[in-house]
């Protein structure tokens, strides 16, 4: 299956499905709990129509402050509600000191927040009785980090029982910016655990600095990257993100065309996987 | 508590920096890349804060608008976990700070209140009612409103003219907002104090417009009861006509 980001820029394309169709759809429940109005119903045509995954991003699940469970509680209706097949949420914190940041932090690569992150992934397990799966992020710096990134991301996977969500172009441009082999970072990933890929394109606004901006076409390496990851995983849902600079719908659905030629190769003999 | 003191530490830090923009340094970090992470959640803010007010936005001194922005995110604390309510949070913080007594912006809060009702009410979730007989007698009947409505009052008619007019007429206002049923979209009516009281009783104690009438003298001291049910039958008309009367039984 190959799905698009749901947004609002789009809404009516998704409906109609006659200029772009993804397999399902992603959006994050942060944008849409408790919304009414226009919007609530063109959302609900959508879901009618597509099978719903969800990216969280507020969970903030390495924060140093206590879970949500006003918010859990929340959450946990509005996946029931849109029968959602896959929650995933971000490897980072969005908030910290009791605010709201709405961005994804780098949590320092240590044990002891392995340890933590561990505990609240189990919890968050618990409350929502659903599969929770983890995405590996892009970062700009690492911060006071005591263990390497893939022993970070490998551990907190293995001992909480979570997914992996596995971002390529948060690798590749993680990558580029910390001057590590993207193979070898891959390689390195408990990759039995992947349950779900994320594609995107990215911006370069340094020699050696790449943001991960959601806002540009794929580009090659990264197919690359991807077309090498799907080597050595199961079939699993892949998603295109395209959040700014919103192309004509025929380019999007060309990314979605070439991502499923290449997971109608690799994958062809192989049943999907759905966490 | 799993995490070390130090490394809860760590993390304060680089959230601190990111609202307040000032850097200190962090253990382990690159330094020349965190301004990348202060500029990514600062535009974040500041285009949730500026799409919600775009009026005020407009008006406002470039160099007033950035302390305003600035003030909130650095001493404020965000608490809504969905980041469309966060421009609320900042008209809160304009309005308990008083920036329009500081920055001799009078309309100020009144603006901020009047773009916010709007964007709420556009989002609010859904309050199931529906579309009933219009047939019973105005006056005696029991009326329904369209219950995704507010009515917010104002001192300047930021609703009808530019903030700079508004300044000129002070005075008593109140602005009906209801949400179209199958648009979506907000609609805006001017009330006068009286129709401001009607919707506001028949919304919430479920009396009849004869009821209110008779009342009215108490209110409104001497005044003509013809004239007022001539015109309070106009407006319920037009209400009906712009669909904000969605029963009369």
């Amino acid at each position: 299956m190959i799905g698009l980001g749901y947004r609002r820029d789009f809404a009516d394309e998704f409906i109609s499905g006659s200029n772009i169709k993804p397999d399902f759809v992603e959006f994050a429940p942060e944008n849409w709990i408790g919304i009414g109005g226009y919007w609530k119903k063109q959302l609900d045509k959508v879901a009618e129509k597509y099978p719903i995954l969800c990216h969280g991003l507020s969970l903030s699940i390495g924060s140093p402050d206590p879970l949500d469970f006003g918010f859990l509680k929340e959450l946990k209706a509005f996946l029931d509600r849109y029968k959602v097949q896959i929650y995933s949420e971000h490897l980072s914190y969005s908030k910290c000191d009791n605010a709201h940041l709405y961005d994804l932090l780098p949590i320092p690569f240590r044990e002891d927040a392995v340890k933590h992150i561990v505990e609240r992934i189990k919890t968050v397990q618990d409350y929502l009785e659903r599969p929770f799966v983890m995405e590996n992020v892009s970062y700009y710096t690492p911060v006071a980090a005591q263990i390497s990134e893939p022993e970070f991301i490998s551990a907190i996977v293995e001992q909480s029982g979570c997914r992996l969500l596995l971002d390529v172009n948060n690798v590749y441009v993680n990558a580029f910016n910390h001057n590590y082999d993207a193979k070898q970072f891959i390689n390195s990933l408990p990759l039995d655990k992947v349950a779900y890929i994320h594609m995107a394109g990215h911006f370069q606004v340094a020699d050696d600095l790449i943001i991960d901006t959601h806002g540009e076409a794929i580009i090659d390496p990264v197919f690359d990257l991807f077309e090498y990851t799907t080597e050595r995983i199961k079939p699993v849902p892949v998603l295109l993100e395209r959040d700014f600079n919103i192309p004509e719908m025929n380019e999007l659905q060309g990314e979605l065309d070439r991502l499923k030629s290449i997971t109608n190769l690799k994958w062809s003999n192989k049943h999907e996987l759905i966490a | 508590m799993n995490l070390s003191p130090e490394t809860h530490s760590i993390q304060s830090q680089l959230a601190r920096y990111c609202r307040d923009g000032i850097l200190t340094e962090l253990s382990g970090a690159r330094a020349e890349r965190l301004p990348q992470y202060r500029r990514l959640v600062f535009n974040i803010i500041q285009d949730n804060i500026e799409s919600a007010y775009p009026i005020a936005f407009k008006y406002l001194e470039k160099e007033i608008w950035n302390v305003l922005v600035y003030d909130f995110f650095s001493t404020h604390e965000c608490q809504s976990y969905q980041v469309w309510k966060l421009p609320k949070e900042f008209m809160e913080f304009v309005v308990e700070n008083n920036y329009q007594e500081k920055y001799q912006l009078p309309f100020l809060n009144d603006l901020l209140g009047f773009e916010w009702a709007e964007m709420e009410l556009y989002n609010t979730t859904d309050i199931p009612y529906e579309y009933g007989s219009l047939n019973d007698d105005i006056f005696n009947g029991t009326i329904s409103f369209n219950p995704e409505h507010l009515i917010l009052p104002l001192k300047y008619p930021v609703h009808m003219v530019p903030p700079a007019k508004a300044l000129e007429l002070k005075g008593n206002y109140f602005v009906l907002l209801f949400r179209e049923k199958e648009t979506g979209k907000i609609q805006f009516v001017d009330l006068s104090v009286w129709y401001a009281f009607l919707v506001e009783q028949i919304s919430q104690n479920n009396v009849t417009v004869t009821e209110l009438i008779e009342y009215a003298p108490q209110l409104f001291g001497t005044i003509s009861i013809e004239e007022l049910k001539a015109s309070t039958e106009q407006f319920i008309q037009s209400m009906i006509d712009k669909g904000f009367v969605t029963e009369i039984k």
